[in-house]
């Protein structure tokens, strides 16, 4: 008795014409391919999409962190108003802009110069030049910053190599984000380099050919074709490299927590400062929201360039 | 550009070698420092050690601390490493076959996750991850970790469209299913990839700062960074055993980064252009 009412009941659900119903549709390959993205995708977007729109919305409310988030009050766009009138907002912003003033240029030239001179050489050096140059990339922003506190340090640095009385540069403002961003360009400029290497590696070996059969010399070569074919490049690489300084907090964080007086107090770290130190996270919301925006703008900016271009590296 | 004169030559060769200098020094001072006496390395910061000590390094690692962090950042950096990069082939995997739809979709939302800075997405995930009772632990670091695919997801598409149709078809045809192809044909032309995606989830799990920092407050689950960073505020001035600190919690990564260094060269600039 027990056994046919099982099997109407499987009936009355019709799951094999329901199985069947689906299996033109749904292929083997198409089950597992979506099992394939899965978990990727179970990570992804609760752990990051759904925090992007979170981040978002926290940014028009009042909320310390302690209280659910969406229980928060809403106070529109009074973050940003406030943002708008918050003098430390504006001096850090600035302070950002100037670390980048410092970094941008001198990573960018540097980098292009010994992408130049790495290209031209052949054998061993150039290649443990290219290894010893992005070495930095397997170091902690914190290890880069201890390095260079050690080395600039007044106690057992290179100031105490120089003189008796040596200086410590961590205790002048403007010392203080120079030091960072020397430290922000060695760390960076192994991958600046690279990327100026891909560049020159696409350009055509026939255009310098045919350049110095129509006499053109060395530094000719390289003004006439080598920087104008490099354009594309370049853009892309000051882009990141902006990027890259306007995101500085590791450094900063470990060099001088923004010290002395603020001096070095850059966007992130204001933000950082704001969100978990005082505890004010929809203030430091506002903040990313406009951090945000800007890295977006330039980095649309750059999807433009390389769309645009001819050249492609990959 | 292979003609340079002798002038030039000199002068590359003295740049090289200057470049070596600056990059390599700092590295080689640290560890020559952490075998100095502190009070040595003060009278003498840049002499080589008179006579090389080991006492530093055997405190760091009898004390207790050091370990525990060793420990915390080695648990997080195996667990993502290997779930980044199972995660990242798979997707990958699926977006080199699948171009419409639902999955371009997809992909243009992982591709989008390499624009945004993650400055926007730290209160929302630390609040996420406090709900979940998961502050001061190690999962806690790890689930925001694991989320981290998209750059290798990228690059495993990148490398997986550069395998030809035909290697499928002769497999299908052969009476391979779907999974078959996939861990038979795929998988091992993409080691290489594989490599590359490890190391970067490696370097990024090993070195990161931000997230270990607001997520975990407790000394005792501390990663080796928060740890080293640790040991700069308390032990001010003992520069040699500070020194030590720093070489241990870089030694890991840098030989990692010389023994693949061909395959980071060549992720490096794919995945930084390609996006």
């Amino acid at each position: 008795m027990k056994h046919a009412q099982v099997l109407r009941l499987g009936q009355v659900f019709r799951l094999p014409r329901l199985i069947h119903a689906l299996r033109p549709h749904v292929s083997a390959k198409d089950v597992v391919h979506g099992l394939m993205v899965l978990p990727a995708l179970a990570f992804y977007i609760p752990l990051f999409v759904v925090p992007i729109l979170l981040g978002l919305a926290v940014s028009f409310g009042d909320w310390s962190g302690v209280a659910g988030a969406l229980d928060m009050d809403w106070i529109g766009l009074e973050n940003y108003a406030e943002l708008a009138g918050d003098r430390k907002f504006w001096s850090s912003l600035g302070i950002t802009l100037r670390y980048a003033a410092m970094v941008v240029p001198s990573q960018l030239l540097i980098g292009l110069f010994l992408a130049a001179a790495i290209n031209s050489g052949k054998g061993m050096l150039s290649a443990s030049v290219k290894v010893a140059i992005l070495t930095p990339i397997a170091m902690s922003a914190v290890a880069i910053g201890i390095l260079a506190t050690f080395l600039f340090s007044p106690q057992i640095g290179i100031p105490a190599l120089l003189s008796n009385e040596p200086v410590d540069l961590f205790a002048e403002p403007n010392g203080a984000l120079i030091g960072v961003s020397i430290a922000h360009v060695w760390g960076g400029i192994g991958f600046t380099t690279f990327i100026f290497l891909a560049g020159l590696q696409a350009i055509p070996e026939e255009l310098y050919e045919a350049a110095k059969i129509d006499g053109a010399g060395l530094m000719a070569r390289f003004w006439r074709v080598t920087i104008p074919l490099l354009r594309e490049t370049t853009i892309v690489n000051l882009i990141l490299i902006f990027i890259g300084a306007f995101r500085s907090f590791g450094l900063i964080y470990t060099m001088t927590r923004g010290g002395p007086y603020r001096a070095t107090e850059v966007l992130s770290f204001f933000m950082y400062k704001q969100a978990f130190v005082a505890f004010r996270m929809s203030y430091g919301s506002a903040i990313a929201v406009i951090l945000f925006l800007i890295i977006a703008a330039i980095t649309l900016f750059k999807i433009r360039v390389t769309r645009a271009g001819t050249t492609r590296y990959y | 550009m292979n003609d340079a004169g002798p002038a030039l030559r000199i002068s590359r060769l003295a740049i090289f070698i200057c470049l070596l200098v600056i990059m390599a020094y700092p590295i080689f001072w640290s560890i020559v420092s952490s075998v100095k006496t502190n009070a040595e390395l003060v009278a003498n910061p840049f002499s080589l050690p008179r006579q090389p000590q080991i006492d530093n390094i055997v405190e760091l690692w009898l004390e207790g601390d050091f370990i525990r962090y060793f420990r915390n950042t080695l648990i997080i950096s195996l667990v993502t490493v290997v779930g980044v990069v199972t995660m990242a082939t798979m997707a990958g995997y699926v977006f080199s076959q699948r171009h419409g739809g639902l999955y371009k979709l997809l992909f243009l939302l992982f591709l989008f996750g390499l624009m945004v800075p993650r400055e926007v997405v730290i209160v929302p995930v630390f609040r996420i991850i406090a709900s979940l009772g998961l502050r001061n632990t190690l999962t806690g670091v790890i689930l925001v970790y694991m989320a981290g695919t998209s750059f290798g997801i990228v690059l495993m598409r990148t490398y997986f469209l550069t395998v030809p149709t035909e290697l499928r078809e002769a497999a299908l045809i052969d009476g391979c299913s779907e999974f078959c192809v996939f861990f038979r044909i795929y998988v091992p032309l993409a080691a290489p990839a594989m490599v590359t995606v490890s190391i970067f989830a490696f370097f990024f799990s090993w070195n990161d700062l931000l997230w270990p920092l607001i997520l975990i407050q407790q000394p005792e689950w501390f990663t080796l960074v928060q740890g080293v960073l640790r040991y700069q505020d308390e032990f001010t001035i003992d520069w040699s055993k500070r020194s030590a600190g720093l070489v241990f919690s870089i030694l890991p990564p840098l030989a990692f980064y010389l023994i693949f260094n061909r395959g980071i060269q060549s992720g490096l600039t794919a995945g930084a252009i390609k996006m």
